[in-house]
Parts: C-alpha cells; structure tokens; sequence
C-alpha cells in the first residue's frame, strides 16, 4: 500500500517535471524570455530638402530608399510647405529632432546658424548636401562643386558660339543657394569669355512666357538662354516644343538637373547640354553618412560629387545611362 | 471546525487579493491606452502603389502628398507618408506591407497590384490592427467583409463610361460629320482596353458602348485590344490597326487617357488627325490633350477629392475626426469619387 503510495508521488512528481520542463521549451522557442532574438537596430533618419515636391530629387530619392533597405534605416522625407524659406526649415529641423531623428541630413535654405546651433545643443548629427556653406559643428558635406558647374558649362556654350552672342540667364525671385553660385560662376566665366549676359528674373506669380515678354525677349535678337533652376529649364523647354515667339529666338538652351522630362527634352534636341551630377549615389551616400554618424565614426568633412556635362548622344553611353536612369 | 474557518478566511484573502490585482491591472492598462492616445501628435501613413508609372495613380500620388501638408497644417500634427512603387509584383507589395507594419504605420493605404489576392494583406494589416484604405483597385467582396476596419475609394466605372458615351453622342447629335466622316451613315470604332483583371476595364467597355446604342447612334466595332492602361502598347495596338483599316476608323474608345494618348501617338506617327478619341481619368497630359484639341474629351474624377477622402478616412480612424459631410462611406466602407466630363469648350 505504502510502495504503491510512493510510486504514485513518484509519477506526479516525475510528470510536473516533465510539465515544467514542456514550459520552459515552450518559453524558450515562443517567447525571447530564456534565449533573446538578437534584435536589428533600426536608424531614424530625416531628411528635409528646400523644395515643396521632390522633383528634383527622383533619382535622390531612389538611393535613399536602397541604403535604407541596406542599412535598416527608418527615413523620414520632409519637403517644404513653401520653396526656400529658412523659418519653416527650422521649424521642421526642430519637430523631427523632437520626434526622435538620430541624424538629420539637410538640404539648408540660407544661413543656418541656429539649425547649426541647436543639432550641436541636442547632439543630433547634421549632414549637410547640396550647399556650399562650409559649417565646422556639422558631421559633413556632401556636394556637387556649384561653382564649378557653372564655369564647366561657360566652356562648353563657349565651345558652341561666337563670343558676341547674347546669353540670358533664367533666374527666379527667390532663388536658392545653390542656383545663385551656379549662376555667378556661369555668369563671370562667360563675361570673362567675352560673351555679353543679362539676368531674367521670373516672378514668384509669373510663367516663364510672361517673365520672357515682360522684359521683351520676344522681340530681342537670337540669344542662348540657361536656366538657373531645373524647373525653368523644364518650362522653358516646354515652351520651345510648343513652338512659341520666344523659340525662334532662342539659338540654346542650357541647364542643369536631370528630371524624366528634362532627359526627354534633350534626347528631342530641344534642349542642347546639361549638367549632371550623380543623384543616385549622393542619396545613398547621404544615408550612409548619416548612419555612420549615429555609429560615431569620425566626421567626413567635405565630400564633393563629380558633374558632367551631357549633351542627346551622351544619353545612351553606359556609364552616364546607369547614372541617370539608375534601377531600383 | 476552527481549521475550517481559517481555510476560508485565507480563500477569501486570495480571493480579495486576486481581485485587487485584476483591478490594479485593468486600471494599469487603462491609463497606459489613454495616455497612448494622448501622446498622438504624428500619424504616419503607408502607401503602396501597384505601379508608380501609371499616370492617373501618380496624380493621386501628388494630390495626396498635397493634401497631407494642408492637413498638417491645419491640424498641427505631423502626417509622414511613407510611399512605396510595387512595380507590379505583389511580392513586392506584400514585404512593402511588412515594412510599414513593423514601421509602426497607424494606417495603410493601398492600390493592390493583384485585387483578386488581397488576403495576405488583411491578415498582416488584422494581426496588427492596422486599418486598411485601398484605392483605385477593389478587393474581392469575401476580402472586403473580412473586417470593419477595411476601406474602398474609387470611381464608379459605369458612371464613367456612361459620361465617356455621352460626349461621343453630343458631338454625334450635334456635328454627325466630325464622326460619321465617310458618310456611310455608321461610325466605325476601335475599342483600347485595360488589363482583363481590373474591376473597371470590363465595365467601362461595355457601358460606353451600351450608352452609344441607347442614345440612336448607329456604330460598328471594327476591332479591339487589351492595351493594360498602357500609352505604349495602345500605341503598338493603334499602329497596327491604322494598317489594317487604312481610313476606316472614325472614333477610338479608350478605358483611360493613357492609352488614348497611345492611340493618339500613333495617329500623329501616321500624319492622321481625322479620328476622334475618347479617354477616362483626366490626367494631367490627358486633359493637356483635350486643351489642345488632340483629344475630343476625357472623364475626369475629382483627384483633389480622391485625396482628400483617403486622408479624411484616414484620419478618422487614427485620430476618431469626424468625416466631412461631403464624404459619405456607403455600407460604412465604400467611397465613390466624383467625376465630370471635360472637353475642349470646357
């Protein structure tokens, strides 16, 4: 009776062990209490251009989204609810620090000394791209050399035309950084060329069509037009293809950027060379760089990005075709 | 006896703890969710795109992006909009998914590449709680009264067509030579339809066509073609069908812009600009081509509206905001835009 008793116990006791053993398996492969999975750690990342839409960034865009998938990065795209305006930038730069950004990288509309200021204060890293203003409490710059740019094309419309042609830079109201170097550059290095330049301010209001008979293009002799922005490049090249009084005046047209529709303007010829960067690279690396800055590696310092100048039949030649129709 | 008391008094002891707790619990989990719902300054939203090339879906794309930055300002919060291209695969799409999803997206919108496959979605958006808003291509009805929390926005595919019809008949009624150009008494048709496997293509054919007959116009289908909403394979399609009825085409019936815009590539390849065509969507180069007289007219939905209603929506579960009064959900999960004709006098 007593063996029979003990036996029992035995057996309860053997299959509670045997229960709590079952437990702790299940614990262990169900739940990470016993063996923790090891967990990716995803980066937070915003990124706030100076535009209202993303345009001008297609390219940029698509290298962000590969580092972002390579690098596990959470990016936030934030563009402007206004073009150029240093206030709203700040304001943003201010709201995605407070929503937890690890690294911002920034596309800077003006001075930004209190966006320089405040990422110090709050120890968030800062990437600047795009910009040619130096900034010593930032991780880096990643830019094209804008200066460059301009003075590269002032050789080519020089290698195109005669000294005395008229050359008349599309310039807009509220212009950015960027363009306002690009501009510059282009402006002296063709002035120095011998070439005489005038300035067409387009209003804020205002198409390009009106800007060019407010100031009396239509009625000038041929001239060659560059266009500052790669927006007036597109309407300007619009404007052409319609075939409007203003184009049969127009001996060039020139720019920069490399939007779908400004690529398919030049393989029509309607627009005669551009300046590209490598958009897709610059993306990716912009992510990369800010990654590297949450990991603290060391600050990059000043990357600059190579441009190219590109006219119809360069658009099929591989290592420009890669660049500009980069696939996902 | 005594030890029978004791052996009471503890139960109700554990009892009264075991109560305690519960209550401490619930409370706990309470002010954790209030406190959640207070802490909502930020939604974010995931959109997923069947095909970012298609003309009418990256309208809606801008518009969208539009109208989030006034609702941001409007409302003070931040509304993040993650959008991903599904370049049609529907793998694709569903990792998209699982992205948003561990993300933390409040709410989903999607533009399904495949609607009749839809499930794996719902499951993934169910699990997580995670409304879903899909647009432009409708799930499967089974799919759509899986859950409450699943949306419908798009247009009404027979008021389309019917509108489409409609501008051919006006212009029938009032100049029959602009489409009877033969004068054989008998307008000829070529017919550019989108993919077999999208709700409207089928609808749209057959109630553009089924308007033309109601209203006493006499018309002959000389031929017809899937073209899957593309410019360049209507284009392809219309070539060939210029070769093959050499001056007898008189009109051209497209289901959207793009491929009346294909049709119309065609047309000016072939120096042709005698046919008249017709398109759904009112995209920005469609409408471009009413503008400029190319194309006879286009249905056009309301895409400021279209965006519109999915942020509404949108907003509405995350942050519990009422929904305009313009917008009213049928069987509380189906919004239809609305839409208008668009010609050249317009």
């Amino acid at each position: 009776m007593k063996r029979e008793a003990k036996r029992r116990k035995r057996e309860a006791l053997l299959l509670l062990v045997c229960l709590i053993g079952l437990v702790l398996l299940f614990l262990a492969s169900s739940t990470d209490l016993l063996i923790k999975e090891q967990e990716k750690e995803i980066f937070h990342i915003s990124i706030i251009i100076e535009e209202t839409g993303d345009e001008n960034y297609v390219n940029f865009r698509k290298g962000v989204e590969q580092a972002a998938a390579d690098l596990n990065v959470d990016v936030s795209f934030v563009t402007l609810y206004e073009s150029n305006q240093e206030k709203q930038q700040l304001a943003f730069f201010r709201r995605e620090q407070q929503d937890g950004a690890q690294a911002i990288v920034l596309v800077p509309v003006g001075k930004m000394k209190s966006i320089v200021e405040e990422s110090k204060s709050n120890s968030v890293p800062l990437l600047l791209v795009n910009t040619e203003q130096q900034e010593e409490d930032v991780y880096g710059l990643l830019s094209p050399d804008y200066r460059k740019m301009g003075e590269d094309l002032a050789k080519e419309i020089g290698r195109d035309w005669e000294s005395d042609t008229l050359v008349c830079l599309i310039g807009e109201e509220r212009q950015s950084g960027v363009s306002q170097s690009f501009g510059e550059a282009l402006s002296s290095a063709l002035e120095e060329a011998g070439f005489h330049t005038e300035i067409l301010v387009k209003g804020e209001e205002e198409s390009l069509e009106e800007a060019l008979e407010r100031e009396g293009w239509n009625e000038e002799k041929r001239f060659v037009a560059v266009a500052l922005e790669p927006g007036n490049l597109e309407e300007m090249a619009e404007l052409l293809s319609e075939g409007g009084s203003a184009g049969s005046r127009i001996g060039g047209l020139y720019g920069r950027g490399s939007r779908i529709s400004i690529l398919n303007y030049l393989d029509k010829r309607i627009i005669t060379g551009i300046m590209v960067t490598d958009e897709f690279s610059e993306g990716y690396l912009s992510v990369r760089y800010a990654v590297e800055a949450i990991r603290k590696q060391p600050s990059i310092g000043v990357k600059q990005l190579e441009s190219y100048y590109i006219e119809k039949e360069d658009l099929r030649k591989a290592e420009y075709e890669k660049m500009l129709y980069p696939i996902e | 006896m005594e030890r029978g008391s004791k052996k009471g008094i503890r139960r109700r002891c554990l009892g009264a703890a075991l109560a305690l707790c519960l209550c401490v619990a619930f409370f706990l989990v309470c002010c954790d969710k209030e406190a959640k719902e207070e802490e909502k300054k930020a939604v974010r939203i995931g959109v997923s795109l069947y095909r970012g090339d298609d003309t009418f879906i990256n309208n809606i794309r801008t518009e969208l992006e539009r109208e989030a930055k006034l609702y941001e300002q409007e409302l003070g919060i931040k509304i993040q909009l993650d959008i991903m291209d599904a370049k049609g695969s529907q793998n694709t799409q569903n990792i998209q998914i699982e992205r948003f999803l561990s993300l933390g997206c409040d709410v989903l919108c999607v533009n399904p590449v495949d609607r009749t496959n839809a499930s794996v979605i719902i499951d993934m958006a169910m699990q997580e709680e995670v409304p879903v808003i899909f647009f432009n291509r409708q799930p499967v009805e089974e799919d759509m009264d899986r859950w409450s929390d699943l949306y419908y926005l798009g247009v009404q595919a027979k008021e389309s067509a019917v509108l489409q019809g409609s501008m051919v008949v006006d212009l029938y009624q009032e100049h029959p030579e602009e489409l009877d150009r033969n004068q054989d008494g008998v307008v000829s048709y070529v017919l550019l339809e989108g993919e077999n496997s999208h709700q409207d293509a089928l609808i749209r054919t057959e109630w553009s066509v089924q308007t033309l007959k109601d209203k006493g116009v006499p018309i002959e289908k000389l031929t017809g073609g899937i073209a899957n909403w593309e410019r360049s394979q209507a284009s392809a399609l219309m070539e060939q069908w210029l070769n093959e009825y050499p001056n007898q085409i008189e009109l051209v019936i497209s289901n959207n812009d793009d491929m009346a815009l294909g049709a119309l590539d065609a047309m000016e390849r072939a120096g042709i600009q005698t046919i008249q065509v017709v398109g759904i969507d009112g995209t920005t180069s469609g409408l471009e081509a009413v503008e400029s007289g190319r194309m006879l007219g286009t249905v056009s939905s309301d895409k400021e509206q279209y965006a519109k209603a999915m942020l509404e929506i949108a907003l509405h579960r995350v942050l519990g905001r009422e929904l305009s009064e313009d917008i009213e959900l049928e069987d509380g999960k189906y919004y239809q835009c609305p839409q208008k004709i668009v010609k050249k006098i317009d």
